[in-house]
């Protein structure tokens, strides 16, 4: 299958202002080169802790923020380059849906005028007639019913507004959905409506979609090659499948043996980790990951270790790899 | 192996006057902490977990909430009797409570040294001095680095793990024989999350304090408690052991809990769902709460509310058992 996006060497940088008595402007590395590509129907899951820049990462992609460096291939055109007239048949492609569904939605709209705007925007309907009936159909796809038309937000549940975001970002027929932590402020219950939701309409619709989200059994349901951040670098991307059961890198393990699993107590072994993320302003030199690395060895303390293809579906950045 | 009861509690109701009407967050709660266990509370929000915790903390503000209940007990110390001067005595030093947001529970004007001193002061009674020597063996405790130098940093220089590290050195400075825990790691990283938890243990064994760890995730409980209770919409569905609640999940609210839960090992290719959404606290649906949602609903779950079934020291809210169990 072809690749519907590939990010080369894509960096965000930002220059935080010179303060008093600092010798010079600090600079945030949040998102510092990261490659890869997204087939097309496929699920890219991208997972890290808070912090990571995964949020970033993907407002960049979707040119929400302008990228430092890189390039952002969409179907082979690098819309980096695009002015903002040009952009415009690519925005329709690519939808966002975000964590705070409250936040998301302008409390001052009924649903319907919410969903109705990106249609009029960009000029796809002609007539009431025909607004209203695109309307109820994508309520109708996020299993919502025409009721809902004439509300507003504050009168949804969590779960329901998230089904308007989805609908909203659907309206354009996107190709490309990113899912920016979805799931993680809903309840157990209805988190497993919205994920089955989103499968459903990525088999109906086609979809492709970047997940986003810091709990990795959720992105490991859904995902089909999962990418894990560290401090602005993506560090193992690998299938899921191989992800699970052959993690190589040292902090996919660590986030594999914190997630608390549903096995009573003292029926499993638990390696506990310390440390926590360091200061993205002045990260530690080499791997990034090394202060809180248990394998760590001089090389890691001096040497920034580079992607390698271990598999064909499996790339790791760690100097273990070599040893 | 039947510990000592260190905190019973029965029939807790727990009410709020709107101008929609009355809501009841908490409807006939029945709890049993023993000396020493780690108790695990799930439900989803609005549940009534946290508004359970809060009333045996005699936080809940009145008007416009109103606590009542036939019985609660800490130690054999009936908590609806003390006065507000007694109250205080028993939080921090008998009870203490630790919440989600680490740093809206701390003071960001003073350090985190002159907060924790402050408990040792007012609780135990020691002079400066002494506290201080106290509030670093308390940060020892709970593992924080330079605990020394750590005193005199203000809540904002901590990240979010240390912050909850320090509410926990707080929480047991004065060696309670409760700790509640509401959501402590909700807001944190799964890497941190797992070292609270971790930590969380630890204080259980060495200074042998009872937790009542309330979370909305199912999979924490399993890490570390020993009893469940589950709650759903103001009241306890099931209570259980963990083994059991795990290996057998009786009442069908809490099967559909940990169907839904997304697995590791990619063996569920879809999740199960439980239709709807939590019922609104207004307007409960008549009987069984959770009727309008259960697979298994028969005619008497539409009329009759169940009442607790039991066996063997497990219970459960649900008219399938009532057949097998005792009421």
């Amino acid at each position: 299958m072809s690749n519907l996006l590939e990010v080369r060497d894509l960096k965000k940088y930002y220059h935080l202002g010179k303060g008093v008595g600092k010798e010079q402007a600090n600079v945030v590395r949040a998102v510092d080169g990261i490659n890869f590509a997204v087939k097309k129907c496929e699920t890219l899951g991208l997972v890290g802790e808070s912090g990571c820049g995964k949020s970033t990462a993907a407002r960049v992609i979707l040119r929400l923020l302008t990228a430092t460096a890189g390039e952002i291939l969409y179907e082979g055109q690098n819309i980096e380059l695009l002015s903002h007239q040009q952009l415009l048949p690519y925005r329709r492609k690519m939808q966002i849906i975000f964590q705070d569904q409250a936040g998301s939605l302008n409390p001052q709209l009924t649903i319907g005028s919410a969903l109705g705007e990106p249609l009029r925007i960009h000029r796809l309907v002609i007539g009431k007639k025909e607004l209203k009936a695109k309307v109820e159909h994508l309520l109708e796809l996020v299993g919502l019913c025409s009721e809902h038309m004439c509300r507003y937000p504050h009168e949804l549940s969590g779960g329901q507004r998230q089904r308007i975001a989805l609908a909203r970002a659907l309206a354009l027929n996107p190709q490309l959905i990113v899912c920016d932590e979805p799931v993680s402020a809903l309840d157990v219950s209805i988190q497993a409506q919205i994920i089955n939701l989103l499968q459903d309409l990525q088999h109906k619709c086609g979809l492709t979609y970047i997940f986003i989200a810091h709990d990795l059994r959720v992105v490991n349901h859904i995902s089909d090659r999962i990418a894990v951040m560290y401090l602005g670098k993506i560090v193992e991307l690998a299938g899921k499948k191989a992800l699970y059961s052959g993690a190589k890198h040292p902090y996919t393990q660590m986030l594999l043996s914190s997630i608390p699993r549903l096995a009573p107590a003292g029926q499993r072994q638990r390696t506990i980790f310390s440390g926590e993320l360091p200061n993205p302003l002045h990260p530690p030199a080499g791997c990034h990951f090394h202060i809180r690395c248990p394998h760590a060895f001089v090389r890691c303390t001096i040497e920034e270790p580079l992607m390698q293809m271990i598999d064909s579906d499996h790339n790791v950045a760690c100097h273990l790899l070599d040893k | 192996m039947l510990a000592e009861i260190l905190l019973e509690l029965r029939n807790l109701k727990t009410k709020f006057k709107t101008y929609d009407g009355e809501v009841k967050a908490a409807d006939g709660i029945d709890l049993t902490v023993h000396k020493k266990e780690i108790l695990g509370i799930v439900g989803e929000s609005g549940c009534g977990k946290s508004a359970t915790a809060l009333s045996i903390m005699r936080l809940i503000p009145s008007p416009p909430g109103e606590v009542h209940a036939d019985k609660m007990e800490l130690n054999g110390v009936e908590l609806q009797s003390l006065t507000e001067k007694q109250l205080s005595k028993v939080r921090g030093s008998e009870i203490s409570m630790i919440f989600q947001e680490p740093s809206s529970a701390l003071n960001p004007a003073f350090t985190i040294g002159e907060q924790l001193i402050e408990v040792l002061i007012l609780h135990q009674k020691l002079d400066r001095g002494a506290a201080h020597r106290q509030a670093i063996k308390a940060l020892n405790l709970v593992q924080i680095p330079a605990a020394t130098q750590r005193l005199a940093d203000y809540p904002h220089q901590l990240s979010g793990g240390m912050r909850q590290r320090v509410m926990l050195a707080m929480a047991c400075a004065c060696m309670p024989s409760l700790l509640i825990a509401d959501e402590p790691t909700t807001a944190l990283d799964v890497t941190v999350q797992a070292q609270i938890l971790e930590l969380l243990c630890q204080l259980q064994s060495e200074l042998n304090i009872a937790i009542m760890l309330i979370t909305h995730d199912l999979s924490l409980v399993a890490e570390i408690a020993q009893r469940v209770a589950v709650m759903y919409a103001g009241v306890v569905v099931e209570n259980a052991s963990v083994r059991n609640l795990f290996a057998k999940p009786r009442h069908p609210y809490t099967q559909g809990l940990l169907a839904s839960l997304p697995l590791l090992n990619a063996e569920r290719e879809r999740l199960n769902v439980i239709p709807g959404g939590v019922p609104n606290m207004l307007n409960l649906p008549k009987g069984c709460r959770f009727h309008p949602r259960c697979p298994h609903c028969w005619q008497i779950c539409r009329q009759q509310e169940p009442p607790l079934f039991s066996q063997n020291g497990s219970e459960v809210r649900c008219w399938l058992f009532a057949r097998e169990m005792n009421k």
